[in-house]
This record gives C-alpha cells, structure tokens and sequence, in this order.
C-alpha cells in the first residue's frame, strides 16, 4: 500500500494503471477500516479447529446419474426406459433433444419442481457443479449451443405461422379432450396427472378440481365461452393445415432429420394416437386418424424412442 | 382566599406548618401508614382467630351460587359445583374443609379463563336453621364476572429476518361452556400467509382435561432449503394434566404438504422433494416442566417426549414413519461460598435427541424414504448457537437438507452482570454447544430397502452419531429473559464441524421462546403450526405451568362481619393464623401469574410468539380493539376543537393519553390535499415531521421545568400557595407529575393537532392558487395561527410560564416549513417558485 501512496504523491505520472491503482488501493483502505485487524484474524482463521468430511446425502438415488437430466411428466417405469411423456409440452421437447441427438434421461417430476412452474425443465451436467436448471424456454438455445444445429425458425418464414397452429387450436382442443371432457378426465387425467400424486382421496380430488379449473380458464383466455363443436372444428382445420403442409416428406419443411417443428407435431399425434393413453372419447383421434401422413409421420418418428 | 370557618383555623395552620416541613409530613404519614396496617392485621387476626375457632365446626353446604354468568350454562356450573353439596360419606365436613373444598372449586373456575380474577367468595350462614339438625348450614356465592366473550387482536411481530402481522379473534365461552374458538391470521414475510382455526373445549367440566379441533391453511418459505411450503391440514387431540402437573397429548393429524416455489439455485435434492405429499399421524407428548423460569431457568429440569407414527397400518397417506424425539434441560444454581442466598449463577445442561425411523406405508412393508419436510433440521440462533439456521447435518450445496437421525447438546453457565444483579433477567452466558445430524444410511453407505435393511441401518446410523467428535460451536453472549421472549447476543466460534456445514463466526442474535432444550427448529421458527411437531402449544412452557402465588386480595375490607366473611384476603397475610391450614388454599386460587391463562397450552393461538416481545399483543385483561389502539374519538374531537378555537381555554391535562391518531390523520390529510393540488410531497412530509418532530420534543423537553410543577412552582411562588391545597397521600401529586411530564408521543400528538390549519389551507390550496400575495397571507396566517395553538398547548402541558415566546419560535420554523411545502405544491404565478428554480 506504500508505495501506491507513493505513486498517488507523485503528481507527475498520469497515466490511466496508476489513476487504478489509486482507486484500488482507495477501496482497500476502505476495507481495512472495516476488517479485523490481521492478528485477531489469524486467530479466527484458526477455527474450526477440525474440519471432517462432509455428511451423507439422504437419498442419493439419482444423484448417481451423472447426465443430463430432463424433468418431466411421466412415471418411474417410463423413465426408466425412457418411454414418451404422457404430457405433450414435455414430450414435445423430450422428442427435439433426442431428434437433435442430446443424451439425457427423463426424470419424474412435479410443475412444484420447475423454475417456471411449468415442467419440463433441464439440468445438464456441464459445467459440472452446476444447479441452475434450464427451464423450457432456454431449452432450444441451450441445444444450439451443445449440438449446433440450425434453428429451425430462421429457416423457414412459416415455422412460426404453423406452429401457432399448434399452440393455439390444437393445444386447445386437447386441453378440452383431457381435462373438461368428464369420461377422459376420469380415466386418463387422474391417472396420469392426480393419482401419482398423492394416496389421499380427498387431496386427489382438490387437485383434480384445481387441474380442472386452470384448463377452463386456459381456454376462456381465447374466447367468451367454451363450445366443443367449435374447438373441435379448429382443431380438425389445423391437423388438415398441417397434413398440407407435410405432404408426402418425411419431415416437416422437408427436412432431412426431424426437427422442433417435428417434435412439437409428433408430441400430440402420439398422444393422441396412442392406445395406451386409455381415452375414453377420442374424436380428435378419429379425426387425426383421417390424415394418413401424419399417423405416418408420428409412427416414424416413434421408431426414435 | 375565602375565609373559612374560625373551627378550622388551627387546622389550617398545622397544616401549613405540615407542609412546610416535609419530615414531619412524611412521618405523619408513616404514622397513619402503620395505624392502617395495624388495623388490617387486627381484622385479619380476628378473623383468622375466629375462623380457627370455629374451624372444627361440622356444617353442610346448602347451596352453591354463581352470581353473574350471563353466558355460562348452568349445566356446565353444575357439573364443578354439585359435588360440593354431598358431604363426605362418613362424617359432615368441619368449616376449615369447606373453605379448602370451595376454593378448591372456584380455583378450578379460574381455569377456565372465562372469567375476570379474582372470583370472589362468600360464605353465609343460614339463619333460618335447620336448627333440629345439629349441622350448621352454609351457602356459598361465587362473585364472579365473565371476561368479554369476543376478542379482537391485531398487532405485528417482527424478528429473525420476519416480519409479520396479524389478527386474531378470539371467542370465550362459545356454548356456555368454556368451549374456545379461536380464528387466527397472519401475513408475513417469511410464513407467507398463515389462517388457524381452532376449537376448545373442556371435558367434562375439567379445565385440565380438553380436547380441540382445529383446521390451518398456511404457506411459508424455507430459505435453508430454497422452497416454499404450502399447508393444508387439520388436527384433533386431547390434552390432560396429571395431578403432578405432568402435560399428555394425544392427537391425529392430517395435513396436506406441497413443497413449492423453488428458487432459482435450490438443489437437485430439493427438486426432486418438490409437490405434494399428505401426512395422516397419530401423536403423543408428554411434558414434564419442573424450571423455575423457562426462558431463564436456574434449578428445576424439564423434560419432553414425543411419538408419531404416520402413514402406519389405516393411516394410509403418502409418507410412513415413526418419529421419536426427547428433549431434556437441567439447571442447578451455583452458590458462592460467602455468598448468602441466590449468588444468580446457574448452569444449564440440555441434550435432545430425535430418530426418524421409515415405516412401511399401509400394507407396503417395504419402508418409505423420509421426506424433506419430515427430516429433522438442527442449528440456528436459538438452536445449535454458533451455526446458521439450520446449519447441521447434511448439505447440498447452500440447502439444507435435514437428517433421520440426530443428538444434540449445551452447557451453558450464565453469570449474573455485576453492577446489574441477581435480580434483573440479563446475564451473561458462557456456552458450548453441539450436535449430530445424519440421514439414514446403511453401513454400506446405501438407502435402505426393506425393513430388515431400514432396522440395521438405524443402528449403523445412531452408531455413527459417536464416530468423531460433533459439530460443536462455543461463546460467550449477553442474555436477556424478557417475560415473552429470550434474547441472546452471542459472540460464537466453531470448533468443531462437517464439510458444507454452515457455521458462524462472530456476533449472532438469537430471540425466541424457547432456546436449545425445548425448540425444535422446524416448529419453533418455520412449521410452527403443526400441532405434532409444535412448540405454538408446547413451546409456552410458562402458559401450561399454571404458576400460582398466593393472591392479594385488595378488597378485603367491607366483608368482614363475622358472618360474611371474605377468606380471599384471609390467606394473603401470612400471619399465624394462616398456617393454622394446611395446603394455603384459601389465598391460593385464582390469581395465576398475569397473563398466563388457565387453558392448557396454546396461548394466542397461531403465534408461537416468534420475537412477540416486539409484537404488540397485549396480555390480558384485554380491552376492545378501538380502546387498545388507542383511538378515542371523543378526544380525537376534543382537541381538534381546543386547536380551532385559539382564544379557549387550554386544559392543561388535555393531552394527557397523547393519542397520536388524530394527529397522524391530519399529516395524512395535509399530504392528499397537496396531492390533489399537484405534487406529491408525502416523503417530505413525513420526513420533515418526523425529524421536526424529534428535534422539538428534544428541545421543548429541555425548556420545561424538570421539578414536579405541581408542587415546585406553587412553592417557590408565594402569590401562587394556595393553603388548601391538601397535601394528603390520595391527593399526591399524581396527577399533576403525569401532565408535567413531556413525552416523545405528547409532544407529537401536539403538533400534529396543531397541524389543523395548515390542512384547512392545503385543502383551499386545491381550489385556489397558493403561490401569489393571497397565498402567502393565508399560509402566513395559517402558520402564526399553527404557531398559537401549539406554543400555547406545550406551555399549557409542561406548564412553562412565561416562555411562550421562546416555545413559540421553533414551533414556527417547524411549520413554516409545511407552509412552504404547500405555497409549492399549489399552481399560480409560480414567482417563488421561478425564484427558487425549484418548479
């Protein structure tokens, strides 16, 4: 500290290190003013006298995978053979990372989990140590940055156009199928998304209300009231937009591998085509059933899993 | 000076040359002191004398009345009172057995906590006789008044990084029958929202024996483990004290769990414990509280045991454990030879300990890894001294994830402060604490998987507690025992401890009901209001301790007829004849120590009182909420009208309850006037009023006369001695010295009233514009008028005479300033504004 005191005395070197210097060693006065004074610290340095390794962990199950881990709707056996996600938002990005060759595992989780409140969500390996997860959102950037593949919206002006198809009419018309539909909520919904939850009946049922109620609201976002002919027309719309636009290509936008717009189709063409989901009304199923190339598309793509 | 009567002429001039001399008046009154208690100790030997005569007298209970019970079912009374009126089997009782056996009862009423204290007692003779019968029969009337049905309370508490407020309805006597229902509040930083219900009610008639219902809804944040938990649920248990004063509780919970609300950097582990889970447990507690003073205890012990079994067999729910935990604190006081008596040197030894042992969930024997919120946490402030909250046992990352298994224990030797004393709550502490928290692993290092691997994994794991030395921190620290809280300012190194454990050096802060012994961190700071791990009803060791001592009786006087005895007062006085009964029972009912209620356990329900010595809850005797804060309209109105009118009067006890609601409405007032006129200047205001506020309290308190003015003056005055004023004890200057004294919230409230018509300019300012000669005069006026009514309050309350002036002075700079305020606030020609370049 001397001899930058020395440095600030003489007036003669102004050049820009020194004028940083001063400002250094200005702030480290500072916090000399306000540090233990160096014996007593030495002292405290001392302790802990001893220091042992740390404790165990509780549970240390899944810590012993030390991959990429995507938090997702689905149950142990599922994500143990890394079956789809029976929740079309996560199976939409399960299918894009393995479309684009990430290597992960699904882990069973909650919404509680998520950053966003919203599953899925992702926590890499790299940089080791790390906790902050990648919520799905981040998802796709973060794959450009690992695998370096193109992003699929700048490629082709429409991605954007369809896939409000998707996130709109669709995705609204399955909200109704699942949730507000009475014969599937029962049979598919609860079993999927309340049972696991919880073994008590009368938290089951709040949940299953509460499930209920946010896929009213949801829908009563986009329009007054709900009127099932309607968003089932939309639906059968958007599905024959998208056959359109598949054609006979393998992939949508005629690419050579699938891709996100790839996924995000594929996410509810296998759900709802899916006979092991148990629907008990499936007339957007039937509907779907219509356009051969998709149901072409979505067994292709299954073969991934 | 009127001329009074020639008889009393003499009288006046002792008296003149009494007051003159202020030996001699004290000596008088020394003298009539000691006549008075003469007297009293006279009737109360006569009466104790009486009633030993006549102790032995066979007589029979006639009647038993209950007078002033409005509210209480008669039902109910019966069911404490009827036993008294059979006679024991073999042989009538004496007098000496009715009066233990009736106060016995009405002692049992007061636990209730219906009614007001003290129950007054009558005992009667019958006249009338069953004179043929050889049996002297007595009635008996209970006074008593029943305390007010429903209770409001708001307040705030504030403490270890929580801030909250609350509100809390209470309702006695909900059937007439001592039935509670107590509905609860509270928002807060850290319990995010928190609403309890609760419902008492005695069993019968036994104020010992109770059972509740109760319901919650709460959400709270746990930053030791970056989540939020969100609680639904609902209890029921029973509750006893033995005869020994022994605490049994016996419940079933159900409580729905979400951990929710995770941060952005909380662990894997806490994310893969995020969602629901529904616990469904059968508890038991038993405590044992033998301390002479739980939040500063210097002998006695305490000791803690609770059990619950969750998810077990029918219980079903998503977790299964069986949770054990014993909490013990012993402390002997240290006597310095030399020393006579209580040298206030103590020291304090606790050790806890608690296992989780993971059950088979309905008929799955296969045991259930614990949860996050089932684990057990230990270090803290108030806890494990020398490490953060929760800073024990295994870590992830910054998150705490709590423990299966753990031991922990203090010693702490506390040294009363010299130059303090014995006496006062404050010691200093010289401690050394430590502990053990591990999750349950096998010896292979795995979880368990079946039950035979979960038995020999809590053995491995409650072996492991001893390999290596614990965690151990130690210090020195100040403590302070308030009557509601414990404060301790510890000054802590760490000696020994485990990677990734969160230990701290230097000064700590530690404020709670209850430290190591009988706090579980869990309850005590966070989950405060699960009933099984609670501390809101075992945390209150005092409120179950039923401390009584024997009660003094105020009113003894006036009952004393030889046939309408009040024996309340009879034991009070702890002359010969007392001991003439055993047991003291006479004096003894009742009169439990101020709030300290008779109900067992939960004391205001919700509140664990986390840091409720900054809360501001009062203790009971509790007054209607308006009352309590303090607001009284028809002062509010009082002086508001004394402030208009400048050429009134100005009492000088005006401001005596210094309520500042008024005053506070109007600076509220005065910054929504300038609002709507155009600039928003509450920061100002409020800045400026405060800091004027202090600055002239400091200043006028320094310009009032110290001496007590309503002797002072008038003494050293000769025009102002006025011979009959009579300087008798019941006319001590109580009053006058309480008027003289200038408070902080006096002088405040005097401002602010006097703030009233600078308000009625702010509110012209909105119409018309201020900033021109017309708004000056009026502000001019406004602030000379402010100026008036103050200066002439202040001198009327410190009774400074002949300092109006001076008083006056920063009195207007105080208000020039709002004056200003509003001259800027207003639109107009806007010159003073264009001066200043401030517009």
């Amino acid at each position: 500290m001397s001899t930058e005191n020395r440095d600030g005395l003489g007036h003669t070197a102004p050049e820009s290190p020194s004028a940083d210097e001063r400002s250094t060693s200005r702030t480290a006065r500072a916090r000399d003013l306000f540090s233990v004074p160096a014996p007593i610290k030495r002292i405290f340095d001392r302790f802990p006298l001893v220091v042992y390794p740390a404790n165990d962990l509780p549970q240390s199950r899944d810590s012993e995978f030390r991959g990429n881990r995507l938090f997702v709707f689905t149950d142990a056996a599922g994500s143990r053979r890394g079956r789809p996600s029976f929740n079309p938002q996560c199976l939409k990005w399960q299918a894009y990372l393995k479309f684009v060759g990430i290597e992960f595992e699904t882990v069973p989780s909650t919404n509680h989990a998520s950053p966003t409140g919203a599953l899925p969500f992702l926590l890499p390996t790299l940089p080791p140590g790390t906790i902050n997860p990648i919520p799905s959102t981040k998802l796709q950037k973060w794959a450009i940055e690992q695998v370096h593949c193109e992003e699929e919206q700048q490629l082709n002006i429409r991605f954007e156009v369809y896939a409000s198809l998707l996130d709109h009419r669709i995705r609204n018309a399955w909200l109704y199928a699942l949730y507000l539909d009475t014969d599937n909520f029962n049979a598919v919904a609860r079993k999927l998304y309340v049972n696991p939850t919880t073994t008590n009946t009368a938290v089951r049922m709040v949940l299953a209300a509460q499930l209920q109620q946010a896929a009213r609201d949801e829908l009563l976002k986009s329009c007054t009231y709900i009127d099932v002919n309607d968003l089932e027309a939309e639906a059968a719309n958007a599905f024959e937009a998208l056959s359109n636009l598949l054609g006979d290509h393998t992939h949508f936008f005629d690419r050579p591998n699938p891709g996100l717009f790839d996924a995000s189709v594929f996410a509810y063409t296998h759900l709802l085509l899916d006979e092991g989901m148990g629907w008990k009304q499936n007339r957007l199923g039937r509907v779907l059933r219509k356009y051969e190339n998709l149901v072409q598309h979505r067994e292709r793509l299954l073969k991934c899993f | 000076m009127s001329t009074p009567l020639s008889s009393e002429d003499e009288d006046i001039f002792e008296r003149l040359q009494n007051r003159t001399d202020q030996k001699v008046l004290e000596e008088q009154q020394q003298a009539i002191n000691e006549r008075v208690n003469a007297i009293y100790q006279k009737a109360q030997t006569r009466l104790g004398e009486l009633i030993d005569q006549n102790s032995t007298l066979p007589c029979a209970i006639s009647s038993v009345q209950v007078v002033g019970t409005p509210h209480t079912s008669r039902r109910f009374l019966e069911r404490i009172f009827n036993p008294l009126l059979e006679s024991p089997k073999d042989r009538p009782y004496t007098l000496s057995e009715v009066l233990q056996v009736v106060s016995a009862r009405a002692d049992k009423l007061n636990r209730f906590d219906i009614f007001q204290q003290p129950i007054s007692i009558f005992l009667d003779q019958k006249t009338d006789a069953d004179s043929l019968g050889k049996l002297t029969n007595i009635d008996v009337f209970l006074t008593v008044k029943e305390k007010s049905r429903v209770l409001l309370k708001t307040g705030t508490d504030l403490g270890n990084a929580e801030g909250s407020a609350y509100g809390n309805l209470l309702w006695r006597n909900v059937f007439g029958g001592a039935e509670t229902l107590n509905l609860n509040a509270s928002l807060g930083t850290r319990t995010r929202s928190a609403y309890q219900a609760a419902f008492e009610s005695p069993i019968f008639s036994d104020p010992d024996f109770r059972v509740e219902f109760g319901g919650i809804g709460s959400s709270t944040q746990k930053p030791w483990a970056s989540h939020e938990e969100v609680l639904k649920g609902a209890w029921t248990k029973l509750r006893w004290l033995t005869q020994s004063g022994q605490r049994h509780e016996l419940g079933y919970n159900g409580f729905w769990r979400q951990v929710t609300s995770l941060s952005e950097n909380a662990s894997p582990a806490v994310r893969a414990s995020a969602g629901d889970s529904v616990k469904s447990s059968v508890f038991h507690s038993w405590v044992n509280e033998q301390r002479d003073n739980p939040l500063l205890p210097s002998r006695g012990y305490y000791a803690k045991l609770f059990n619950e079994v969750a998810g077990w067999g029918p219980l079903r729910g998503d977790v299964s454990f069986w949770k054990s935990e014993i909490e013990t604190q012993g402390a002997v006081p240290i006597p310095i030879p030399g020393i006579k008596g209580d040298s206030g040197i103590s020291l304090t030894t606790a050790f806890r300990a608690g296992i989780l042992y993971p059950l088979g969930l309905g008929s799955d024997p296969r045991p259930k890894p614990s949860r996050i919120n089932d684990r057990f946490l230990l270090g803290g402030p108030t806890d494990v001294r020398g490490f953060r909250q929760c800073g024990l046992g295994p870590h992830e990352g910054s998150d705490a994830l709590g423990g299966d298994v753990y031991a922990a224990g203090s010693a702490n030797l506390l040294l009363p402060l010299p130059r303090v004393g014995a006496d006062k709550p404050l010691r200093l502490q010289a401690f050394i604490n430590g502990g053990r928290l591990l999750p349950l692993r096998t010896a292979q290092k795995s979880t368990p998987t079946t039950s035979e691997e979960a038995k020999d994994a809590m053995i491995s794991t409650v072996r492991e507690l001893g390999s290596g030395l614990p965690s151990v921190a130690a210090g020195l620290g100040l403590v302070y025992a308030h009557p509601v809280a414990r404060f301790e300012l510890n000054f802590s190194l760490p000696l020994v401890i485990r990677k990734g454990e969160e230990s701290r050096k230097g000064l700590q802060l530690g404020i709670g009901i209850s430290f190591l012994p009988p706090h579980n961190p869990t309850s005590g700071l966070m989950a405060q209001y699960y009933p099984p791990q609670q501390q809101p009803y075992g945390g209150h060791p005092s409120a179950q301790n039923l401390q009584f001592f024997p009660s003094s009786y105020s009113s003894v006087s006036g009952h004393t007829t030889p046939s309408q005895a009040s024996y309340g007062g009879f034991g009070a006085s702890s002359n010969q004849p007392a001991q003439a009964y055993p047991g003291a029972g006479y004096g003894g009912f009742g009169s439990m120590a101020g709030g300290v209620s008779g109900r067992m356990g939960e004391q205001g329900g919700l509140r664990t009182g986390w840091l409720a010595a900054f809360g501001t809850e009062g203790y009971d005797g509790e007054p209607p909420l308006l009352e309590e804060l303090g607001v009284n309209f028809e002062h509010i109105r009082t002086k508001t009208l004394t402030v208009l009118n400048p050429f009134a009067r100005i009492d000088q006890h005006l401001m005596d309850d210094s309520d500042l609601y008024g005053a506070l409405l109007y600076i509220v007032l005065y910054g929504t006037f300038l609002l709507l006129s155009g600039k928003v200047f509450y920061g100002y205001i409020y800045g400026v009023a405060v800091f004027g506020t202090v600055a002239l309290h400091l200043i006028l308190s320094l310009m009032s006369p110290t001496v007590d003015p309503g002797s002072g003056p008038n003494a050293a005055d000769p025009n102002n001695y006025h011979p009959h004023h009579k300087p008798t004890v019941s006319n001590a200057s109580g009053a006058d010295n309480f008027s003289a004294t200038l408070t902080f919230p006096r002088s405040a409230s005097v401002l602010g009233y006097c703030f009233l018509p600078l308000v009625l300019t702010s509110l012209v300012g909105i119409l018309i514009p201020m900033d021109t000669l017309f708004g000056y005069l009026v502000t001019t006026a406004a602030v000379g008028w402010c100026t008036y009514s103050s200066s002439g309050m202040f001198c009327a309350v410190t009774q400074m005479r002949g300092m109006r002036g001076l008083v006056a002075y920063p009195l207007a700079l105080f208000y020039v300033v709002f004056g200003i305020m509003g001259i800027f606030s207003s639109r107009g020609s806007g010159s003073l504004a264009a001066k200043t370049g401030a517009a």
